[in-house]
């Protein structure tokens, strides 16, 4: 690289942290201490791994994540909490292997015989043994579905998903074709909407999603179907702190119920988490992280 | 009466299922929450990151949750009883703390500062707090209606309410914006572009603002959601509430003789939930809470 390169890159650098280091007294995105692959918000947790796969949750004292001993991870989800009830943490190994986060011990708990690639956790509220909505897709498609009373993985007939999300006890899928699928818990099963996405985001009481444009839309539930909303999204995320999305040139934005629109936010972002109270967390660049706040 | 061997072995059989639940503590309930408390609770107002509540007397209290997921509501030093706290806007860290707005009867209002409560200039018969994303000055929607019914907008950067237009006599604020009712029930939604409040159809008696959605009740108890394409309120056939409130937590309410119900977004209906309660409020991260007619403070758990 010649020394114009790099002196164009350095300037490239410098006008995109001018982009994202904004007045103080802003509603901006504002470096966390760390450097994340990816990370994964609730209401009072947010954790995250590495690119070596090493478990890491934010501490809010020091403003920063601490490592977890002896935890390697490569998907962590996280959710459900109030601020009177805690955060559930769960997370896949490479070997996908799936683990518990234990508050006691402040380690992952290996759940017995369970292998899962992927794994969505929410808050539940369909019956005892379902205090939070923990599904999980196993290598080859199959969608299981964590029951607390006998602390094992129960496969949904018939259904095999690439992706699967939940939020305010509802659960969406996605399958290899793209098609979309709802969890009815009164037929137990997943039962197709018309509609092809390859992302989905559940809200509080809305679902999101993107096609392979990158098209938003957002579930009606009186008509059954997807409509388009105006935006064009890399990646969507929903949750109780509001629908976010990243558009073209990692740009961050946010929709604006107000306005039916999204709003572009100062900054930019490859991936982002989407907490219910635990705020809006993402990753940039050379791992990054970054959070939403207000003065 | 001589019973059949299968029929104990059912009873045996669901007595040990009852108990390996029972064992592990799990059910979606209403628990109590202890206050040292003057007076029976008459309000709790969870936001993001806190929950406050007031007793008949006026007094104000913050919940402290413990790790475990236990906590309780601890007096407070206010400068004057409240009729009406308001809290919201943050999230779970100090970064980004809730912002706690108060009134009295006397229609002051106070905000909270390092030092506790501080009473800002302005007369408010109502209050209401929500997340702010429109400007500098802005970090939280804070919105009240002052004794004519007058619309009033708090600005962070020259520390005072400002007069927006129009007159209401209920707002409503969260991030679906600002919402607002006037004495004969018409629905405004504030634009904030041209700072105009633009009627919407239809007549509500209660409003509640959510994250991405807006619920409303009318004269005669039935519950309407807005379409976000039309931007109409809808009827959600079937569903009769006398309260409601929405927030990050899902949509919850009340019906007039205090059962609780919660909206399930998968099937589109309310289901019951154990417990009667007298009023109810959703926060954004910090839960579903309410109190009963004894002056107990009650919040939603599911493990």
């Amino acid at each position: 690289m010649s020394r114009k390169n790099v002196s164009w890159s350095v300037l490239l650098v410098l006008i995109g942290w001018a982009t994202l280091v904004i007045p103080a007294s802003a509603q901006h995105f504002e470096q966390v201490k760390g450097t994340l692959a990816s990370v994964s918000a609730g209401r009072n947790e947010v954790f995250g791994f590495d690119t070596h796969a090493a478990v890491w949750r934010f501490n809010p004292k020091t403003n920063a994540f601490d490592k977890i001993k002896n935890a390697l991870l490569d998907y962590i989800a996280v959710g459900g909490g109030t601020v009177s009830q805690l955060d559930e943490v769960w997370g896949t190994d490479p070997s996908l292997n799936v683990y518990r986060f234990n508050y006691t011990t402040k380690a992952f708990d290996q759940i017995p015989g369970a292998s899962l690639l992927q794994i969505t956790v929410g808050v539940g509220y369909e019956d005892q043994c379902h205090p939070y909505e923990v599904w999980g897709i196993a290598g080859g498609g199959q969608v299981f579905r964590y029951d607390y009373c006998s602390g094992k993985f129960n496969q949904s007939p018939g259904s095999l998903l690439r992706s699967i999300a939940t939020g305010g006890s509802d659960v969406w899928g996605i399958n290899s074709n793209s098609q979309v699928f709802h969890y009815s818990f009164a037929q137990e099963k997943f039962v197709q909407v018309p509609g092809t996405l390859t992302q989905i985001a559940v809200g509080v009481n809305d679902v999101w999603g993107a096609s392979s444009s990158g098209q938003v839309v957002r579930y009606d539930p009186a008509s059954g179907v997807f409509n388009e909303v105006t935006g064009n999204c890399a990646a969507i995320g929903a949750g109780g702190d509001g629908v976010w999305c990243i558009g073209g040139s990692d740009s961050i934005w946010f929709f604006y119920s107000s306005s039916e629109a999204f709003v572009q936010v100062p900054g930019a972002l490859l991936s982002i988490a989407v907490g219910s109270g635990a705020g809006v967390f993402g990753v940039y660049d050379s791992g990054q992280v970054f959070t939403f706040v207000r003065p | 009466m001589k019973q059949q061997p299968g029929k104990s072995a059912l009873v045996l059989l669901a007595a040990a299922l009852g108990v390996a639940c029972a064992q592990f503590g799990f059910a979606q309930t209403f628990k109590n929450v202890p206050a040292n408390n003057d007076a029976g609770i008459s309000q709790v107002s969870p936001g993001g990151s806190s929950v406050w509540a007031l007793d008949s007397l006026g007094n104000s209290y913050l919940y402290f949750p413990t790790p475990s997921g236990d906590g309780k509501f601890v007096l407070q030093s206010s400068p004057a009883p409240f009729v009406q706290i308001a809290v919201g806007g943050g999230n779970s860290f100090l970064s980004q703390p809730d912002a706690i707005w108060a009134l009295d009867a006397s229609h002051n209002v106070y905000t909270i500062t390092d030092s506790g409560f501080f009473q800002e200039t302005g007369s408010l018969v109502q209050i209401a707090v929500g997340p702010g994303y429109q400007d500098n000055c802005h970090p939280y929607e804070v919105w009240g209606i002052s004794p004519t019914s007058q619309v009033f907008r708090y600005d962070y950067c020259d520390q005072q309410f400002n007069q927006e237009s129009g007159t209401l006599a209920q707002i409503a604020v969260g991030g679906a914006g600002v919402w607002g009712l006037t004495s004969s029930g018409e629905i405004f939604k504030l634009d904030f572009v041209t700072h105009v409040l633009n009627q919407v159809p239809g007549k509500l008696t209660q409003i509640s603002v959510g994250p991405t959605e807006v619920w409303g009740i009318d004269k005669s108890h039935k519950v309407h959601q807005l379409n976000p394409l039309t931007q109409k309120f809808a009827l959600m056939t079937g569903i009769i509430l006398a309260q409601i409130s929405a927030g990050g937590n899902g949509v919850w309410g009340l019906t007039a003789s205090g059962d609780i119900d919660r909206f399930d977004p998968s099937l589109q209906e309310v289901f019951g939930v154990p417990g009667e309660l007298e009023t109810i409020s959703v926060g954004t991260g910090a839960g579903i809470w309410g109190t009963s007619s004894n002056g107990q403070i009650w919040a939603f758990s599911t493990p």
